[in-house]
């Protein structure tokens, strides 16, 4: 059993999604399905914060763009805040995530991005 | 029931009327006396005064005798006043005096001195008498004198003596006359006129006897009778009355009068013999007394006869009725007597068969309210139920119960002789159609007790289906029945007949009065039963549903747990216990224990487990878990909250403890330690109370175990003495076998027996991998992915790779795995088996399944390859017809081992 668990909190307009946990193939779904949940229409996107994320793997990376794909269809952005020491950071630059979804070490990076480009 | 005892101070009937009896007879002799005297006084009175009379008239006659004597001397002196003074001028005319009288002794003279001057006869002529008292008083100037008795020459025979003065014309006292004579000359003629028991006597004036006709000759003493107060009184004047003994001179019981003569001063004693008069007057009364005493005697004989006939058997009936008020069976004495004593009997034989029955009756109910609810079993107490009736209300009973398909079964059946209801038994599954003509559908639709006091044919075949059926009962003997209904909620859920066999039992509206009492009993037990299972299988749902059966399993950790449940009877406790995986990894055990029982308890337990796995789903810490619990649950019942989190890993531990008792720690070398630390349990006030986490670090190849009160607190033993006899216990347990520990542990401590308290054991074994190499086999499910990473995560721990580079390796094989999970396999059970090793720097792993090898479609799949060959130094997938094995390698930077 798998556990992992989604807090949002709005921060300057500006939602922010902590994950916190193990994201695998038995609950990349539902953290997927919670986290565009997060992002209100209004907002100009959502900001996923992977800080506290202690797995990650092909499933999680996967929801990942999914969840790109379905904010870019309603033209809102994604940032991910991933620490520079993060382990799951050599997983995402494995997969490429970075060439769709810009990666920022901390919060107020990724939320000053999100403006930028709002 | 008690009836008071007659008090001794109160008399028995047939004592009182005896003496009822004897007292009216008393009271009737004592007026019988009393009127009876009475009466012979009065009629004593009245012969008394006949006495008196007769005394009186022979009185007269003395007096008339006296007067006549003083007249004829008077007459004399008048003569001899005037003849010359001497014996020849006298002695002619005295003579004749003294023959005409025919009563004197003597007729004389003399002259004033007292000698004899003349006398009839010339008897005693120049005698001297002047010594005589009469003379003496004569002398002195008395005109005449009456002498006393004076005594003759024979003592016995006495003289009475009258003088008189011889005065001469011209007045001069010349000399006197004297006469005398002997009493019996006067009281001779008197007596003979007298009755025959007349006895006469004459006394003179000093109260000496003079005459007397009993003739017995007195002596000069027993003449004077002066003393005698009687006597005084009539020589005072006084007429006096005698009776009884105060009759002078006589010897034998007379009456009579004292009758004084004035003349002469005597007094003439007149009396009758008493004797014959009391006869006469007592004779009748005597008769009257025989009749009396007869009367008593028959009164007495009556009553004695009524006291045999009446008295004696009702004192038994009192005895009898005395003895059934007590409680006893006693035989009624059997009473020939008069009709209402019959009739008496007859009464009371009714009323104690009446309290026998009722009594008996009484105790049957309360027995049937004992045995009923001594059970909380709806076949034990049907059972009971019918132990109960057969024999004593009846020949056989047969329980009814209504089924879920609307038909009604007979559920239990009794039969007085064993051979008989066993064949009673194989009348086969009888199911009867509810709301049919079957006289028990019948019952139960009308939910009314029926009486059938005469079983009839027409009866029998309702309740019989078959000819063959028809038969068995006729058999068996059906003569007079009772149903009753066994209704819960106003509705009948089942059915009791009792059926009589014999004509002697023939029920009565009394009977089913009682049969439905028992009946009403009866199914209160089973509605409390039903109540009771409906409630247990709730409780027990909820536990159960709460207790994990499939626990979280790790290679390498061994969890175990065990729940026992108390005593059959006792409700479902509020022991309960999780354990869950921890996000952040590890696992989480959990054990606690609400308060109270039941379905209430099993409600409080859910929202402890739900919780508690929220918040560790959340990542909170033990001590966090606790804070939230204790202030997010209204908690009416106290809870106490074990919360541990183990790293398989790092092998420590964290907990936190709301008053449960401490977690142990055995290690391996057979140490115990108790994991102490922990806060109030949690209760309504228990937010204001700060939780804290504990660590411990545990040796590789320890136990913790987790247990709940009802393990220590065994009856009759202090919690201490519990825990130091688990210690005990402990010390010789299996420690590297969880399973096995937990038998040691409840043998040890309740020898298997079920406790007053339910019991809640969980105990984790922390294994130690084999370094050399791990090999796995999981289901083919994605739930396994986390047991593998964990264990990865742990045996290249164990193996003092970089935290960095396990979490690559264990990202690769995850995917690995997932891949296998995801397209090897279809629906259905299968395993994948993975295999690691370290070579030196270099860390080997296998991941083989058996299933078909798909190749990798679309972005998501290539990117799980992708990262295997990204984070391993090489990977090789094999794939043929019997599965696909993935071969992977990478060389990693390694710690020194411990």
């Amino acid at each position: 059993m798998t556990v992992a668990s989604v807090r949002v909190q709005i921060i300057d307009g500006v939602p922010v999604a902590t994950v916190t946990g193990e994201v695998d193939i038995v609950n990349a779904g539902e953290i997927g399905g919670q986290l565009f949940a997060a992002a209100p229409n209004t907002a100009p996107g959502v900001i996923v914060d992977l800080s506290g994320v202690s797995y990650l793997d092909s499933r999680g990376v996967h929801l990942l763009f999914e969840l790109a794909n379905r904010l870019q269809m309603r033209h809102q952005g994604l940032h991910l805040v991933v620490p520079p020491r993060a382990l799951i950071r050599r997983v995402l630059l494995l997969t490429h995530v970075d060439s769709v979804i810009p990666l920022h070490h901390d919060v107020d990076a990724a939320a000053q991005a999100l403006k930028a480009h709002a | 029931m008690r009836i008071r005892w007659v008090s001794p101070r109160r008399w028995r009937l047939s004592t009182s009327l005896t003496i009822t009896i004897v007292a009216l007879a008393t009271l009737l002799v004592l007026v019988t006396v009393l009127v009876e005297r009475a009466l012979v006084t009065e009629r004593l009175d009245a012969e008394l005064d006949n006495a008196v009379s007769v005394g009186m008239i022979a009185a007269a006659e003395v007096d008339r005798f006296l007067r006549n004597i003083e007249t004829t001397t008077l007459a004399v002196t008048q003569f001899l006043a005037v003849e010359p003074f001497n014996q020849q001028s006298y002695d002619t005319y005295l003579g004749r005096v003294y023959a005409a009288t025919g009563v004197l002794r003597s007729l004389f003279v003399t002259d004033l001195e007292g000698t004899v001057v003349a006398a009839a006869f010339g008897e005693g002529v120049g005698a001297d008498l002047s010594a005589r008292p009469y003379l003496r008083t004569l002398r002195a100037g008395a005109a005449t004198v009456w002498s006393e008795g004076l005594p003759l020459d024979r003592p016995s025979q006495l003289m009475v003596a009258f003088g008189r003065v011889i005065a001469t014309p011209g007045g001069s006292r010349r000399g006197f006359l004297i006469a005398t004579f002997q009493p019996p000359a006067l009281m001779g003629a008197l007596t003979e006129s007298l009755p025959q028991d007349a006895r006469v006597a004459l006394l003179d004036q000093r109260g000496a006897v003079i005459y007397t006709s009993a003739g017995t000759p007195l002596t000069p003493a027993e003449r004077d009778l002066s003393r005698l107060p009687d006597i005084q009184r009539a020589l005072r004047g006084d007429v006096v009355r005698l009776s009884g003994g105060g009759v002078p001179l006589a010897d034998t019981p007379r009456y009579g009068a004292l009758v004084p003569i004035r003349r002469t001063g005597w007094v003439l004693v007149f009396s009758r013999d008493l004797a014959p008069l009391e006869n006469r007057l007592r004779a009748p009364f005597g008769r009257q007394r025989r009749l009396l005493v007869g009367a008593i005697i028959l009164a007495g004989t009556i009553g004695f006869a009524v006291s045999l006939r009446l008295f004696r058997p009702l004192g038994r009936l009192a005895q009898a009725a005395a003895a059934i008020a007590r409680g006893e069976r006693p035989s009624l004495p059997d009473v020939a007597g008069p009709a209402e004593l019959a009739t008496l009997v007859t009464g009371m034989s009714v009323m104690s068969r009446a309290v026998k029955e009722r009594e008996d009756a009484l105790r049957l109910i309360a027995e049937a309210g004992k045995q009923l609810s001594a059970s909380l079993d709806r076949d034990t107490i049907l059972r009971e139920f019918a132990r109960l009736v057969v024999p004593r209300l009846a020949d056989w009973c047969v329980i009814y119960l209504l089924g879920p398909d609307d038909r009604i079964r007979r559920h239990e059946i009794a039969h007085v002789d064993p051979g008989t209801e066993e064949l009673l038994r194989r009348l086969g599954d009888e199911l009867i159609p509810a709301g049919g003509r079957h006289p028990i559908a019948e019952v139960m639709a009308s939910g009314r007790a029926v009486l059938v006091p005469e079983v009839s044919d027409e009866f029998l075949r309702r309740a019989a289906p078959d000819g063959e059926q028809f038969h068995l009962l006729r058999e068996v003997g059906f003569t007079s029945a009772m149903l009753l209904p066994m209704m819960a909620n106003a509705k009948a859920f089942g059915a009791i007949a009792l059926v009589a066999s014999t004509p002697a039992r023939r029920y009565t509206g009394d009977d089913l009065g009682l049969a439905g009492e028992l009946a009403q009993r009866a199914a209160l037990g089973v509605e409390k039963a039903r109540a009771y299972e409906r409630e247990r299988g709730i409780a027990e749902t909820l536990q159960r549903s709460l207790l994990r059966s499939r626990l979280p399993h790790l290679p390498g950790i061994t969890l175990a747990s065990r729940y026992l449940p108390a005593r059959q009877e006792a409700e479902i406790g509020g022991d309960w216990y999780d354990a869950v995986f921890l996000p952040q990894g590890g696992l989480a055990v959990i054990m606690g224990d609400v308060a109270g029982r039941g379905i209430q308890a099993a409600a409080v337990m859910g929202q402890l487990q739900n919780a508690v796995r929220a918040y560790v789903a959340e990542g909170y810490g033990p001590a966090l878990i606790l804070q939230r619990v204790a202030r997010m649950l209204d908690l009416r019942e106290m809870a106490t909250l074990l919360v541990l989190f183990f790293d398989p890993v790092t092998h420590a531990v964290r907990y936190a403890n709301a008053g449960h008792l401490p977690a142990l720690v055995l290690t391996g070398d057979g140490g115990v330690t108790a994991l102490e630390g922990g806060a109030a349990p949690l209760s309504i006030v228990s937010s204001e109370v700060t939780y804290a986490d504990y660590t411990a670090q545990l040796a590789p190849g320890s136990t913790i175990l987790l247990y709940t009160d009802g393990l220590v607190e065994v009856r009759g033993e202090s919690i201490d003495d519990g825990l130091r006899r688990l210690r005990d216990t402990l010390r010789d347990a299996p420690v590297s076998d969880a399973d096995g520990l937990l038998n040691h542990v409840l043998f040890g401590m309740l020898q298997d027996q079920p406790g007053t308290d339910d019991v809640a054991l969980l105990a984790l074994h922390a294994g130690v991998l084999d370094p050399a190499g791990l090999r796995l086999r999981l289901d083919a499910s994605p739930d396994a992915a986390p047991v593998l990473r964990y264990t990865l995560r742990r045996w290249l721990g164990q193996s003092q790779v970089d935290p960095a580079e396990i979490f690559d390796l264990t990202v690769a094989v995850t995917e690995a795995f997932a891949n296998a999970v995801e397209h090897a396999y279809g629906a259905g059970d299968a395993a994948i088996e993975i295999e690691s090793r370290v070579d030196g720097d270099v860390v080997r792993i296998v991941v083989r399944d058996w299933g078909r090898w798909r190749t990798p479609r679309g972005q998501h799949r290539g990117r799980g390859l992708a990262l295997m060959r990204g984070l391993m130094d090489e990977v090789d997938v094999t794939s043929g017809p019997d599965g696909t094995t993935v071969r992977m390698w990478r060389r990693v930077r390694r710690g020194v081992p411990v």
